[in-house]
């Protein structure tokens, strides 16, 4: 199955030759004959796709459809970095506040105090 | 200030200024995208539709859209995305077209005689060499003759990166009837190619 895949693989290059000659031509051909009948190929399936493809939303939306595990792989890593974080500065909090505590307790003004 | 384009080729600049000029009214802008883009076009309309007047009349009414359209293109996708599932949209729509009103079997006789394959990239890696070519026109012959529900989305997959997800929507499938038929289409020509 590897060779089909890298033979599909490099059938995206090909390209037909249009049996009737030219076909750049012909379009350009056509566009220059545009009528107000045309505007007609602007149905509502076209006006629907046009709003999608211009929605960025949408094109979000898309890609994580496409792809969702990806995007839960990427939401989970980001909430691990984030517990991380969360768990380190509690860390580091905590053991400031012990050791402002351990500093108080042993200062010779609690010293002479506890005397 | 000009604006510096380092790390895009130079394809991808002459795209995103043809857009601007052709947005912008400049209509030599959009006859240069026609010819950069009409036989990618013509070929996508051609792999799905196996009918050589029809991938024409496809490709004019593409453009055709595109032309009347280009002034709200927001540039949010590529152009050749743009386009590519424009095609693949307009060519779906006229399978269903000619399902319900025509004799879908079309001559295959007649297709292999009336097509002929090229390659649009010239340099020639190893990969691309002669004999791969050769190969790759025999795997699209197989691919032009397979029965419509193996062809379409083995195309949409894998000449044209569709997710089976959007496949399944676009042909109305259920998603693991396309991921079968993707499987047997590729099988099919495994095995047509030791033959």
């Amino acid at each position: 199955m590897n060779n089909v895949n890298k033979y599909l693989k490099i059938a995206r290059d090909a390209v037909i030759k249009p049996p009737s000659g030219n076909i750049e031509e012909k379009i350009i051909n056509r566009i220059s004959n545009i009528d107000n009948k045309d505007e007609s190929l602007l149905d509502e399936k076209f006006l629907d796709f046009f709003k999608k493809s211009n929605s960025r939303l949408y094109q979000t939306a898309e890609k994580i459809r496409n792809n969702p595990g990806f995007f839960a792989g990427i939401i989970i890593t980001v909430i691990f970095i984030i517990s991380f974080f969360v768990l380190i500065t509690k860390k580091l909090l905590d053991e400031g506040e012990k050791s402002a505590d351990e500093l108080k307790l042993s200062s010779p003004e609690n010293k002479t105090n506890n005397n | 200030m000009e604006k510096k384009n380092y790390g895009k080729k130079p394809r991808e600049i002459d795209e995103k200024v043809l857009i601007a000029k052709s947005k912008s009214g400049d209509k030599a802008a959009f006859e240069e995208l026609v010819r950069q883009f009409s036989k990618y076009v013509y070929t996508t309309a051609f792999f799905i539709l196996r009918d050589a007047q029809e991938a024409e009349d496809v490709s004019q009414e593409v453009f055709v859209k595109v032309y009347l359209s280009i002034k709200g293109f927001r540039g949010l996708s590529s152009f050749k995305t743009w386009i590519r599932k424009l095609t693949v949209n307009t060519c779906i729509d006229k399978l269903r077209l000619r399902s319900k009103t025509l004799d879908k079997k079309i001559s295959l006789e007649k297709m292999t005689e009336e097509y002929e394959i090229d390659f649009t990239e010239s340099g020639m890696s190893l990969e691309k060499s002669y004999f791969n070519q050769e190969t790759v026109k025999e795997v699209l012959k197989i691919i032009v003759n397979l029965d419509e529900n193996y062809r379409i989305p083995l195309i949409l997959r894998d000449l044209q990166d569709y997710s089976y997800r959007e496949i399944a929507e676009l042909i109305d499938k259920p998603i693991g009837t396309v991921k079968t038929n993707i499987h047997r289409a590729r099988k099919m020509i495994k095995d047509k190619l030791k033959e």
